[in-house]
C-alpha cells in the first residue's frame, strides 16, 4: 500500500510540506547585478507536464523571457534544474540539466552533468535555481539553503577548472558543491563548459553565459529534502534497475567506455575524419581503448549514485615514464574522435592531452574539435592565413586550444565556433563548416549514417547527438543507414521522445537499454515518487510536449525553416573511401517534411495555432 | 584462446588470415571471417577469425553456432536461443545489419559482431 516517507520532516517548511512529493514547487531566481532573489511558484501542473530538467528548464526560460535576449547579454537568464528523482535511490539519478539561450546558436540550448551539485542543489528548496544579470566584478553565487549571497572571485579568475575547484573545497568545505567555469568561459568562447567535479555540462556555451556575468563559479548546499510518496516501492523498483544495469545492456560502458565506438564507426566508414573529408581513417586504432590500455595505465570511476561507472580516466603519462606527473583524463568517444581522427591525429599522447587541456580550460571538446578541424581545411584550401595550422600536427592542435581559451591571435576567431567563422571567410568556407544552427557535429558521419542526419537537422540545440538518439536507428536492422527513407522518420522521433523523458526525469542515456518500457517504467518511477497516477502515455505526451517547446522556444527566438539543414558539403559530395553514402538534397528535405508532418507541424515545420494550444505553449510566458 | 589455435573440429577449420584465396576452396566451400569489436572482441580477445563451411550458402545462425564452438567461454553470451544475444549486433561487409529473420552468406563475406549499444 503506498505511503507517504518524509526523509527529514524537520527540514521542510510546513506550506511546502504539502506539496507534490519529490518537489520544492518553487524556483529560485538571484540577479547578479545587486544580489537580490525571488521565490516563483511552480504549479503541480507544470511539474507534471514538464517533469524536471530540459523539461521545466524549457519551461523555465519561456517564461523567464530568455528568447528576447542575447545570450551573453546580462539579463540572459541561465537555469540549474534539478529532477524528481534527484536524491532518490534511483541509479544515475544524480544529474542536474543546464538551460539557457545558447551563445552557438541563439536557440535553445540544454545540457546535462553529474553527481553532487545535484544533490546539493535541490537540497537548496528550490527546483530550480536561474541566474540573471551582470557581476560588477568577478564573482562567486552562493546559495546556501535557499539564501543567495555573493562573494568575491578575484582569488581565483583566471585560474583552470582543477584549480579553481581545489580552492572552493578549501575555502567553503565540504558541504559545499560547485559548478565552475574556466578561462574559456570567462572569455566567453561561444563553445565553453560548466564543470563540476570534472564533469561538464558541455554543449553549447553554458559557460560562456555564466563568464558574461562575471560568475566563477555557482556553490550550493542545503538540509531541505523532499518527500517520496511510496518509498517502499521507490526502493523496490530502485532495486530492480540497478541489477539490470549491471547486464549485458551497459557493459560495453563499463568494461571499455564509449571509445569503444571508435573502431565500429571506423570500419562503418562513418568516423568523421579531416573535417568531414572522409569517412575512415588509417591506424585509428591506435586510439581505440584497447591500444590506450596498453600504453596508459586505466582507471574506472562513476558519476555519484551510478552503477553503470562508464567513466574511463586515463593516465596522461605513459607507462614507461615513471617520472612525468600523473594525471588523468576522462576519455569519451566524442573527445577521441574530435580531437583525433576530425583533426587528421592518431596519436594517442596527443589527444588525451588535448582532451585534459579542453577540460582544464572549460572546452565543448566537440566544438573545439570541429573548429579546428574546420581551420585547418581552411588553411588546407588557402583560405586563413594560418600555415602551422595543419591536419595531422598535434603541437598545432595544442597550440589552437590554448589560442581559443586566451581569445590570442586566431583563436579569437575560432572562439567563435565554425559558423561565424566560416561566415567572415566566405560562402564556400560555409558549404564545409561542420555545423547545424552553428553546434558543431558530432562524431557520427550523416552521409553513412542518415537517420542520425536527419536528428542533426531538425535539432532544436543544433547538430545532436544526445538530444535525438537516431543514431542508434542506423546501427540497426530497421533501415539501411546509407538510404534512408521516411519509414524511418517515426523511428527517428521515437529517439527523440525517449531522450526528451530520460533528459527531464533526468536519467543516463546509458540506461536506455535497461528499460522494459521507457514510459512504462519511468511513469512508475514518477508514481512512487510523486503519487500522481501516471501512465505511460502521459509520460509520452510530456516528451511531445517538452519537444514542442523547446521549438516553440525557437521560433520565438527567430527560427527559420532554412536552418534545418546540413552544410552543403553533406549533400553534395559522397564519401572518399565509400561511394555509397550520399545523400541528396531532395531525400534530406523528404525526410524533414515528413518529420514535421509527424510532428502535427507545417511542411516548413513552424506550429500551428492548434499545436501550440494543445501543448498550451503560451502558459507562463513572460510572466515571471 | 584465439581462434587461430583453435583444434580442429568436424567438417570446419578455423583459418589463418594470411594466405587465403577463394580459388583454392572445395568448390562446394563457404569462408566466412568474422570481426569482433567491442565487448565481443573483449571477450574473445580476437580481432577477426575465419570460419570455413563445407557447403554453402550458409546461414547466419550457423556461423554464430560455430563461434559457440569456437569461443566456448564466450558462446554462452553470445547467443540466446538460436539468436544473438541482446546486447549484440551483427553487420554483414559493413552494408546491413542482420535482423531477426533468415541472413544467408556467400563464400567471402564478413560478419561483424559489436555492441548492440554502439553510440554514446
Amino acid at each position: 500500500m503506498a505511503r507517504s516517507f518524509q526523509v527529514d520532516a524537520t527540514s521542510i517548511s510546513p506550506d511546502r510540506a504539502t506539496h507534490t512529493p519529490g518537489y520544492h514547487g518553487r524556483y529560485l531566481c538571484v540577479d547578479v547585478t545587486d544580489g537580490r532573489s525571488r521565490w516563483v511558484s511552480l504549479s503541480w501542473d507544470v511539474l507534471r507536464q514538464y517533469l524536471g530538467g530540459v523539461g521545466l528548464g524549457t519551461y523555465v526560460m519561456l517564461r523567464e523571457g530568455a528568447v528576447q535576449h542575447d545570450p551573453l547579454a546580462p539579463e540572459a537568464p541561465l537555469a540549474f534544474v534539478f529532477s524528481p528523482l534527484v536524491g532518490s535511490p534511483v541509479t544515475t539519478s544524480a544529474k542536474f540539466a543546464v538551460v539557457c539561450k545558447g551563445p552557438l546558436t541563439d536557440r535553445l540550448n540544454d545540457s546535462l552533468a553529474s553527481s553532487g551539485f545535484a544533490l546539493a542543489g535541490k537540497k537548496c528548496g528550490a527546483d530550480a535555481i536561474v541566474v540573471t544579470g551582470r557581476s560588477s566584478r568577478p564573482s562567486i553565487l552562493i546559495i546556501d539553503n535557499g539564501e543567495a549571497r555573493l562573494e568575491s572571485a578575484e582569488s581565483i579568475w583566471g585560474a583552470e577548472i582543477g584549480q579553481a575547484e581545489a580552492w572552493l573545497r578549501q575555502t567553503y568545505g565540504a558541504d559545499f558543491q560547485f559548478a565552475v567555469i574556466g578561462p574559456a568561459g570567462e572569455r566567453c568562447v561561444r563553445y565553453a563548459t560548466l564543470s563540476h567535479d570534472g564533469r561538464h555540462a558541455g554543449r553549447g556555451g553554458s559557460g560562456a553565459v555564466l563568464g558574461a556575468k562575471n560568475l566563477k563559479a555557482v556553490a550550493v548546499r542545503g538540509q531541505q529534502r523532499c518527500v517520496w510518496h511510496d518509498a517502499t516501492s521507490l526502493v523496490q523498483h530502485a532495486k530492480r534497475l540497478s541489477e539490470k544495469s549491471f547486464g549485458p545492456a551497459t557493459a560495453k560502458y563499463r568494461e571499455l567506455g564509449t571509445a569503444a565506438n571508435l573502431l565500429v564507426l571506423n570500419r562503418l566508414s562513418a568516423l568523421p575524419t579531416r573535417n568531414f573529408q572522409d569517412g575512415r581513417m588509417d591506424q585509428v586504432d591506435r586510439l581505440a581503448p584497447e591500444s590506450l590500455g596498453m600504453t596508459h595505465a586505466r582507471t574506472r570511476a562513476s558519476c555519484v549514485a551510478c552503477t553503470v561507472g562508464c567513466e574511463h580516466i586515463y593516465a596522461l603519462a605513459a607507462k614507461d615514464d615513471p617520472s612525468a606527473p600523473d594525471t588523468g583524463v576522462r576519455v569519451e568517444y566524442e573527445n577521441l574522435f574530435a580531437l583525433g581522427p576530425l583533426c587528421g591525429i592518431v596519436d594517442g599522447d596527443v589527444v588525451l592531452r588535448a582532451s585534459q587541456r579542453c577540460d582544464q580550460l572549460g572546452l565543448d571538446t566537440i566544438s573545439t574539435g570541429g573548429t579546428i578541424a574546420f581551420a585547418m581545411e581552411c588553411v588546407e584550401r588557402g583560405w586563413l592565413d594560418a600555415p602551422w595550422l595543419r591536419f595531422g600536427d598535434g603541437d598545432a592542435l595544442l597550440s589552437a586550444i590554448e589560442c581559443i581559451s586566451n581569445r590570442q591571435g586566431i583563436g579569437d576567431s575560432l572562439a567563435e565556433g565554425s559558423r561565424r567563422l566560416a561566415a567572415r571567410i566566405g560562402p564556400a568556407a560555409e558549404r564545409i563548416a561542420p555545423q547545424v544552427k552553428g553546434l558543431e557535429i558530432p562524431g557520427y558521419e550523416p552521409r553513412a549514417m542518415q537517420t542520425m542526419a536527419l536528428g542533426f537537422a531538425v535539432g532544436t540545440r543544433g547538430a545532436d547527438h544526445n538530444r535525438s538518439g537516431a543514431y542508434e536507428v542506423d546501427l540497426s536492422a530497421q533501415v539501411d543507414r546509407r538510404r534512408v527513407d521516411r519509414r524511418a522518420v517515426p523511428l527517428a522521433i521515437e529517439t527523440e521522445d525517449r531522450a526528451a523523458v530520460m533528459d527531464s526525469l533526468i536519467l543516463c542515456k546509458f540506461l536506455r537499454g535497461v528499460f522494459d518500457d521507457l514510459f512504462e517504467d519511468g511513469a512508475e518511477l514518477l508514481r512512487c515518487v510523486t503519487g500522481w497516477d501516471l501512465s505511460g502515455a502521459e509520460l509520452h505526451d510530456a516528451a511531445r510536449r517538452i519537444i514542442n517547446a523547446k521549438k516553440w522556444f525557437n521560433i520565438q527566438a527567430g527560427w527559420r525553416p532554412q536552418e534545418d539543414t546540413l552544410p552543403d558539403r553533406f549533400l553534395e559530395e559522397s564519401l572518399a573511401t565509400d561511394g555509397e553514402a550520399r545523400l541528396s538534397r531532395a531525400q534530406l528535405a523528404g525526410l524533414i517534411v515528413a518529420y514535421n508532418r509527424a510532428r502535427g507541424w507545417t511542411d516548413e515545420g513552424e506550429l500551428p495555432e492548434a499545436i501550440v494550444q494543445q501543448w498550451k505553449l503560451r502558459d507562463g510566458q513572460n510572466s515571471g | 584462446m584465439s581462434a587461430d589455435d583453435a583444434p580442429l573440429r568436424g567438417a570446419w577449420v578455423p583459418l589463418p588470415d594470411e594466405g587465403h584465396r577463394a580459388d583454392q576452396q572445395p568448390s562446394e566451400a563457404t569462408v566466412v571471417t568474422v570481426e569482433f569489436f567491442g565487448i565481443p572482441r573483449q571477450r574473445t580477445q580476437t580481432a577477426s577469425v575465419r570460419l570455413r563451411f563445407d557447403h554453402r550458402p550458409v546461414e547466419f545462425r550457423q556461423v554464430l553456432k560455430r563461434l559457440v564452438d569456437v569461443f566456448p567461454a564466450w558462446g554462452a553470451a553470445c547467443m540466446a536461443g538460436d539468436q544473438l544475444a541482446a546486447g549484440l549486433a551483427a553487420n554483414i561487409d559493413g552494408a546491413r545489419f542482420v535482423g531477426s529473420g533468415p541472413e544467408w552468406l556467400t563464400d567471402g563475406q564478413t560478419v561483424l559482431i559489436l555492441s548492440a549499444d554502439a553510440g554514446g
